[in-house]
């Protein structure tokens, strides 16, 4: 005597529920009404799959056919998925571990090549298009992202953007931009602003924008370090390196809040912090810089001195940390700087009464619209 | 049948009219942390890709938690399908917003001496950015529906998404000229547009006397609150602003920032309470043949989801913040080192909260909002009149491929 089991089962043609029992046959189930007794459909073994993904305590199957995949059976007891399985029904479709591993593969894949893609291919195409930007362009982006790092630096420390505008400052400034400037093979238009932050650092923005920090002016002990830093932003400039930054770091933005379908990125004020320059940038500033200083008959042991006292103040780790950073090691830097000889009548970047203004250039302020 | 959608019904399981049918919701919560965790974990390595699968297997499990009649919906979309629905979308699109990143780039470097370009770029991109949102909701909404399988029958919306844009591109309009005093009437436009095209198997869905009339007074209260917050804080600034004239500068006072928070979190509120009564008086006007529906969802119980759900999210964000800080003051020691921009601090941060974000709210989403909400609306909606399903017929597959556009523009919801 075969065992009935109770079901409920709909036909794919219309919404009808009837109530139905199961019986396990030689090819598959058989699926009868309850009351009359009448067949309503029979469901080949090899063909019947669970629902994908139901959740525990569902037991519904439907049939694995193009034509019948709309209709659905859902059983009231456990027992029949047990019988099925032991007639040899495959129930859940489990991919062959050769296709699955194939499709892992293929994902990895894909991943790798989308990831060179955007580390080794996108930059190179970003500095196609950087070059390709009018050169009006660039200065008015430069004029506009000073504005929003002015703004994000003094947000970062909770101030309000302030500029140093003390008149002999400013003037000693621009005059030790125009003598390193003179020091470059084809130099650009430059302007440089201070703006009142605690932080020791110096940004090159598109166009030959520079700002630099009061803080870096107040840690400098000669104007020399202060000729090394600006040297080496004013060669990130000329070699147009934030303009590619900022053209890499749009097209990640556009890149990621497409693949994220959301935006995970940052805004332009982010990017411009953000837009890390590579480390062969970093060495081509530093070479660049340094041979701007000969040309311009500055000293340039500023740099030695600057980064050795940073490197007393910050200690061993930045060794470590300069793997994950993009700046080369102080080490390194010392070693190229020493690679770089002097000319016999190189001498200060600025005179002791232009060095004194430049260190009170922040006695006057005034707001940064 | 007489249904006032100003008396809520106030009960969670709703009795079975006699004769009608019954909605219940299957609660199985571990089932549902399982896959929000595994989801998570795998959405980041894989570059985000993982999101059609991830998105698939929850709404297998949403579906299958809604039962009729004792018996559960079932989603019968594919990953596959919003894979390839998506890449078809990424090749239209991504020239399409290149070119207009480029554009809009060009234009806000100099907005004096690219005025007419930057107008231009602007309008075009704002309307087709909407239009594409309308279009995209729409088709989004298509295929989840003729993915919707109930007793072996597919549901379905006909209809065009680009009409149903253009409806709404109207009802802006009108709501625009008349001030938003007749927005619950252009509201309907759409609204109406997509109830009668969604059909489940061959009875299509109605709703004959959807009016924005019932709306009104509820309306009215709403705009009359943010027209007088909107004429305090300007007439608080015109104060603030005749100070400046007399040589002092004044800090702007605590006070006034206080009334605006208050004055927003009032007008959230108000908002919240119009918008759960919108529901529900939409609800009671549709109808499917014979059958009525009412929704006994009230506003405390949508404000209280919507709390815990922020709740969890801001303590998502303090736990995430603390370990950006810890993240940005290591490396910011490093930072001081290099003279120049040197950030691997801030980029190793940013990429910290990016990720946990990402990953928080694939988690806090599901369990914390979308749960609770499609929970209390399943148990408090109720379905009067009675429907012989034996009449309901099988319809066509509905569309081939998943919702790229919706996916691209966060539109897609669950």
């Amino acid at each position: 005597m075969e065992t009935l089991y109770p079901a409920r089962y709909a036909d794919g043609r219309t919404a009808a529920l009837y109530e139905v029992t199961v019986r396990l046959t030689a090819n598959g189930l058989d699926i009868q009404e309850r009351t009359t007794g009448a067949i309503l459909a029979s469901w080949p073994i090899r063909d019947i799959r669970k629902i994908n993904d139901d959740p525990p305590g569902l037991l519904r199957l439907c049939l694995d056919s193009a034509e019948y995949n709309a209709a659905r059976l859902t059983l009231l007891d456990p027992q029949v998925l047990f019988l099925l399985e032991k007639a040899g029904a495959t129930l859940t479709v489990r991919h062959s571990s050769a296709k699955r591993l194939s499709v892992a593969a293929g994902t990895i894949l894909l991943v790798l090549v989308l990831l060179s893609a955007g580390i080794w291919g996108w930059p190179k195409l970003a500095d196609g298009i950087a070059g390709l930007l009018p050169e009006n362009f660039e200065h008015q982006l430069g004029i506009n992202s000073k504005k929003t790092i002015i703004a994000v630096l003094a947000r970062l420390y909770s101030t309000k953007p302030t500029l140093c505008t003390a008149p002999d400052g400013v003037a000693a400034l621009n005059k030790m931009v125009s003598r390193i400037s003179a020091g470059f093979p084809v130099p650009i238009r430059f302007s440089a602003d201070i703006v009142q932050v605690k932080m020791v650092n110096a940004f090159a923005l598109p166009g030959g924008e520079i700002v630099v920090t009061s803080e870096l002016i107040k840690f400098a002990e000669s104007p020399e370090e202060v000729a090394a830093v600006l040297s080496h932003e004013m060669a990130h400039a000329i070699r147009h390196h934030p303009t590619r930054g900022m053209v890499r770091a749009a097209g990640y933005n556009i890149l990621i809040s497409l693949f994220f379908g959301s935006n995970f990125g940052s805004s332009l004020g982010e990017a411009i912090l953000t837009s890390a320059y590579t480390r062969d940038m970093e060495t081509e500033a530093d070479r660049l810089g340094l041979t701007a200083l000969r040309d311009a008959n500055i000293k340039k042991n500023g740099l030695t001195t600057f980064f050795k006292r940073l490197r007393d103040k910050e200690g061993d780790h930045a060794k470590i940390l300069s793997l994950l950073s993009t700046h080369p090691s102080f080490e390194d830097r010392i070693v190229a700087a020493d690679a770089i000889a002097d000319r016999p009548n190189a001498g200060p970047a600025l005179d002791p009464k232009e060095w004194e203004a430049l260190r009170k250039a922040c006695d006057q302020t005034k707001p940064a619209s | 049948m007489s249904y006032n959608p100003d008396q809520p019904i106030r009960m969670t399981t709703p009795p079975s009219p006699a004769g009608g049918h019954r909605l219940s919701y299957n609660d199985r919560v571990w089932a549902l942390i399982k896959i929000a965790f595994s989801n998570a974990l795998l959405l980041i390595p894989t570059l985000g890709f993982y999101r059609f699968w991830a998105k698939t297997k929850l709404r297998r499990y949403f579906w299958s938690s809604v039962n009729l009649d004792g018996e559960a919906l079932e989603y019968t979309g594919t990953a596959k399908e919003l894979l390839i629905g998506f890449l078809i979308v990424i090749a239209i699109f991504l020239p399409i917003i290149i070119v207009m990143q480029i554009l809009q780039f060009l234009a806000s470097s100099d907005p004096g001496r690219y005025l007419v370009l930057s107008v231009t770029v602007n309008a075009v991109s704002i309307i087709s950015i909407l239009f594409l949102v309308y279009f995209a909701f729409y088709s989004a909404r298509r295929y989840r529906m003729s993915r919707t399988l109930w007793r072996s029958i597919r549901g379905g919306l006909d209809g065009s998404a680009a009409v149903y844009a253009l409806r709404c591109f109207g009802a802006a309009f009108l709501s625009a000229v008349t001030l938003g005093i007749a927005a619950p009437y252009a509201d309907m436009f759409p609204t109406r547009y997509i109830i009668n095209k969604s059909r489940f198997g061959s009875q299509q869905f109605a709703a004959p006397n959807l009016s924005g009339g019932p709306l009104m007074r509820r309306w009215l209260m709403v705009l009359l609150g943010f027209y007088v917050f909107i004429g305090i804080v300007a007439a608080l600034a015109a104060i603030n602003g005749l100070g400046e004239h007399t040589g002092q500068r004044p800090e702007p006072s605590p006070l006034f920032g206080f009334f605006v928070l208050i004055g927003i979190l009032g007008l959230m509120l108000l908002n919240f309470w119009y918008a759960v009564f919108r529901v529900r008086y939409i609800i009671s006007q549709i109808t499917y043949g014979p059958v009525r529906f009412a929704s006994g969802i009230t506003t405390k119980s949508v404000m209280w989801i919507g709390f815990l759900y922020l709740v969890s999210f801001i303590g998502l964000i303090i736990a995430l913040g603390f370990l950006a800080g810890i993240l940005i003051v290591f490396f910011g020691f490093a930072a001081m080192a290099g003279t120049a921009s040197d950030n691997a601090g801030p980029i190793f941060a940013i990429f910290f909260v990016g990720a946990f974000t990402l990953m928080g709210s694939s988690i806090l989403s599901p369990l914390m909002l979308v749960r609770p909400l499609l929970k209390r609306f399943i148990q408090t909606m109720v379905i009067v009149g009675k429907i012989d399903f034996a009449q309901i017929a099988q319809t066509s597959q509905g569309p081939k491929r998943g919702e790229g556009l919706a996916d691209i523009l966060d539109v897609g919801g669950l």
